[in-house]
């Protein structure tokens, strides 16, 4: 299977640099002939090879605004982090009126989602409860559900099926305007405001459904730009707009998720390479007895995601007055829309699959070979993980010597010990006079 | 193909490190996840048996295509009571390592219940050596 992704390279821009090869979460980064290349099977849209390429050679695919105009009825869908992108000078109702004067015929903030699936998730966690494995783990981050897919591949069935906010946020907001309008689908374009590259890739390639009800996906900071460019022109007043609850919005956040839950021994974890630490626990049997985990690819949660304008602290600070201050929401339009909504709508309808892109072959004798030939190389390494071989680790590099990508004098220290080995050699040669020449001096020391 | 981690007794802020290794290696052989499960439980429980109680010990990892081993051995107090020291809940843990999360009383029973086959050998004053099989399913 080929696999769809939001983050790409761009070659004219990388200088070779090994700074996004060590911070992969899972080593998909490789520097070969001058430049980055990022193996599809093992990447999954985190971004933060994009945060930290200091050539901005890394880069995030999403819809320009005029994408919009592929479609006749045009719904702008902001994350819950897009509110959190703007100081006190911005009022929010006319921030999300922007939307409106930018082109979008409506607008439904994604946390009006998230507060339908908070009660789906307490619904399903005591109805399922005991047969379920320890933790149970969020299915709101697609770049954690992507983490656990190619690294803990033994944990998706701890992942709740679940759907994300984004795609209830979508489904119901077309369902609305076909009732409404008498519109058909093809006519709707339902665009999804994205603090991340994952959440593109999600839209582009869901797991656990074939479909996405979204049909475009705008960066937060984009949407910032237009917004803040055009601010004098927006004009406030209008029905078509509808925001979230204090408790949808703070799934912008860390601690959103479980904030809704009314359940015991919830965890929330930002930060993906923290992310990973609690998961490598949990494969060896920890946490049994935490009920509920939130896990974050980004520091600070989607405020901190990679295509958002403001820093995550000062974002998730002012997430938190803007949630204080929206209240309950719209608490009739809410019972509506659960009425509204058929009760499987929020079960994602197949397995998550695990992606096992670290396993070295389908063969356990094939793949114990080239095991111990890995460990062996490993041996000889100086295991300093310098990564001047383009691989994250000595160990990575031993990997790829064993499956025949690299050759053993790519590592530096390698070449130069040859290189001074075989200096030796020329000069116990150089060393080496003719006869004829041997009593003129030189050959003592033969 | 034979792996072998040494387990420093005390260490317990560098804890976790062998049992994660064994982990790795599993899943780039591509052993099937429940076993996987089961072996990164043992392996584990085993590691911190060491740190917690042990000087010092070895993890030895045997895998063949069809069977995993796993060989905790360990320079230790050993085991008075093997019998009671399996129950469910009986740890003779002293409060310094109680403070550090760990003497439940669960370590064996958890490893007994992960393997397909577990024995214990120990002679007191000497040190400990719990051998374990794990079939691939």
């Amino acid at each position: 299977m080929s696999y769809f992704h939001s983050v790409k390279l761009l070659d004219s821009e990388c200088k070779g640099c090994t700074h996004c090869i060590r911070t992969c979460p899972t080593e998909a980064i490789r520097v070969r002939s001058g430049k980055a290349t990022i193996i599809s099977e093992r990447c999954i849209d985190c971004g933060e090879c994009i945060r930290t390429c200091p050539n901005s050679a890394k880069i995030a695919v999403t819809d320009p605004l005029e994408e919009i105009h592929r479609f006749r009825y045009k719904i702008a869908i902001p994350a819950p982090s897009f509110v959190s992108q703007f100081s006190r000078r911005y009022s929010i109702e006319k921030v999300l009126a922007g939307f409106l004067f930018l082109g979008f015929d409506r607008v439904l903030e994604v946390g009006f989602g998230a507060d339908l699936i908070m009660s789906a998730i307490g619904e399903y966690l005591k109805s399922a409860g005991a047969q379920l494995p320890r933790p149970v783990i969020s299915s709101a981050c697609p770049a954690v559900v992507r983490l656990i897919q190619v690294r803990y591949p033994g944990l998706v069935g701890n992942i709740i099926p679940i759907q994300p906010p984004m795609e209830i946020t979508a489904r119901y907001v077309k369902d609305v305007v076909m009732r409404e309008l008498g519109l058909p689908v093809s006519d709707i374009g339902v665009f999804f405001i994205t603090p991340c590259p994952a959440k593109a890739t999600a839209v582009k390639q869901p797991v656990g459904t074939s479909d996405s009800y979204v049909n475009g996906v705008i960066a937060i900071c984009d949407m910032v730009n237009h917004i803040k460019m055009n601010f004098d022109r927006i004009q406030t007043g209008s029905t078509a707009i509808q925001s979230a609850s204090r408790l949808g919005l703070g799934w912008g956040r860390r601690g959103g998720e479980i904030d809704g839950l009314d359940i015991p021994n919830r965890l929330a974890v930002d930060g993906i390479h923290e992310v990973s630490k609690i998961l490598e626990k949990i494969e060896t049997g920890g946490f049994q007895n935490i009920n509920f985990l939130e896990a974050q690819a980004c520091v600070c949660g989607c405020v901190g995601g990679v295509l958002t304008a403001e820093n995550p602290f000062i974002a998730k600070l002012k997430l938190d007055i803007v949630s204080r201050e929206s209240g309950e929401g719209n608490r009739e339009e809410f019972g509506k829309a659960r009425m509204a909504m058929p009760g499987d709508a929020y079960f994602l309808p197949n397995r998550i699959q695990p992606r096992p892109a670290i396993s070295l072959g389908t063969d356990v004798r094939e793949a114990m070979k080239m095991l111990q030939e890995i460990e062996r190389i490993c041996k000889e390494l100086p295991g300093i993980d310098c990564g001047s071989c383009g691989c994250p680790t000595c160990r990575a590099f031993a990997e790829d010597v064993a499956a025949g990508l690299m050759m053993r004098m790519d590592c530096l220290f390698d070449l130069r010990e040859r290189v001074r080995c075989l200096a030796g050699e020329i000069f116990s040669l150089a060393k080496k006079l003719p006869h004829a020449m041997q009593d003129k001096g030189g050959a003592d020391d033969a | 193909m034979h792996l072998e981690f040494p387990v420093q007794g005390g260490n317990f802020s560098g804890a976790g490190g062998a049992s994660s290794s064994i982990k790795k290696v599993l899943k780039q052989l591509g052993i099937p996840y429940d076993t996987l499960k089961r072996v990164a439980i043992a392996s584990y429980e085993s590691e911190m048996n060491i740190v917690a109680y042990a000087t010092r010990g070895r993890l030895l990892v045997e895998i063949e295509p069809g069977e995993i081993a796993i060989t905790a051995a360990d320079v230790g107090p050993g085991i008075p009571d093997i019998e009671k020291a399996l129950q469910e809940g009986y740890s003779t843990a002293t409060p310094l390592i109680r403070e550090m999360g760990f003497g439940a009383g669960l370590g064996l029973s958890n490893m007994k219940k992960a393997a397909d086959e577990m024995v214990i050998e120990s002679v007191v004053g000497e040190g400990t050596t719990v051998k374990m099989k794990f079939r691939l399913s």
